[in-house]
């Protein structure tokens, strides 16, 4: 009896000890969510080329060029003599709706268009599967268009529902009608960094919000 | 040109088969909810939607608010989450409609504005 009470509290102990392991190797998680054309990919690119040399993604002025969710593995970002080591998201862009004549007026043959359309809507749906994965969301909104929008409003509520930590990026400043201004006004209770990813300006102060959400 | 919008109370959204729902839209109705419906149930009705858009429908426009309670005394935010835990589901509307139909939904904090096609 003895020995079965010690035998419990070593495996239990072991099997702590292999929990914890594998609790310091658990890699982060962190996602690009938003809606569609609000430059998530061109931020994937700025960080992966930053950290890794090389892009994640294309990036084109049709919508739903991202129609898969790409995970880059180990980024490993080095910022303020802080380092953090994560896998990096690009998901497509979140849509109610995608119409195929869309991409025939920016110039795609109809066959192509309507395959693309098949695409972006299987792209939306893994997009929301993906979203239970991750350990930190960054909810790219494109600062030239009213934020109040259904989409925006869906992702930011379900990133509330779900617990998952997240910062709303207020992106395409460098555009004379960007207003970051709107943004925070709209989501007051939420942290929100204005960058533009396009020409990399205040991408570090993006870092430096990471590290702190991640409690780096 | 005539709008037609369809009344679902919330206690059958909650039941109804998200199919039988995208049907009504295909058939060009706006569909009116008596609450504010969960971010799961907008995340669920987005996949849904997705996998039924083909040529002829091409999703949907849709928008909620939440009716807030100008009571913010600490006994008012407590009857608001008690109403909410015993009706379950927090008051509001959600408005849905065909893509095709509707062109945009614009929200202001207490009403939501159609602009149709």
């Amino acid at each position: 009896m003895v020995i079965g009470k010690i035998k419990n509290i070593l495996s239990r102990s072991i099997v702590s000890k292999i929990g914890k392991l594998f609790k310091k190797r658990k890699i982060v998680r962190i996602g690009l969510y938003g809606p569609v054309n609000s430059g998530k990919t061109t931020l994937a690119n700025v960080i992966s080329m930053d950290w890794l040399g090389e892009p994640i993604g294309k990036v084109s002025h049709i919508p739903h060029e991202t129609r898969q969710v790409i995970e880059k593995e180990h980024i490993e970002v080095k910022h303020n003599n802080k380092k953090i080591v994560f896998n990096l998201v690009d998901t497509p862009g979140i849509a109610t709706k995608i119409d195929f004549e869309d991409f025939v007026k920016k110039g795609l043959k109809k066959k192509e268009a309507k395959q693309r359309a098949k695409e972006a809507t299987q792209g939306v749906i893994e997009a929301i599967k993906w979203l239970d994965r991750m350990d930190l969301v960054l909810v790219v909104l494109d600062a030239t268009r009213n934020p109040i929008d259904q989409v925006n409003v869906t992702i930011l509520g379900n990133l509330e529902a779900r617990k998952i930590p997240f910062i709303v990026i207020a992106n395409k400043i460098d555009l004379k009608r960007a207003n970051a201004h709107r943004i925070r006004t709209a989501f007051p209770q939420y942290d929100v960094v204005a960058i533009s990813a396009k020409n990399k300006y205040r991408i570090n102060e993006l870092y430096s919000k990471i590290m702190e959400k991640l409690g780096i | 040109m005539k709008l037609k919008i369809k009344y679902i109370p919330y206690e059958r959204f909650e039941k109804m088969d998200t199919d039988k729902l995208i049907s009504e839209i295909k058939k060009k109705n706006i569909i009116l909810i008596d609450a504010r419906i969960g971010s799961k149930e907008e995340t669920k009705l987005i996949e849904d939607v997705m996998r039924k858009i083909s040529g002829r429908f091409k999703g949907i426009e849709f928008a909620s608010i939440e009716f807030e309670e100008k009571n913010f005394s600490l006994l008012g935010m407590l009857r608001k989450r008690l109403k909410e835990f015993v009706i379950g589901y927090k008051r509001g509307i959600t408005v849905i409609g065909p893509a095709n139909l509707i062109r945009e939904i614009k929200r202001n904090p207490e009403e939501l504005l159609l602009y149709v096609r």
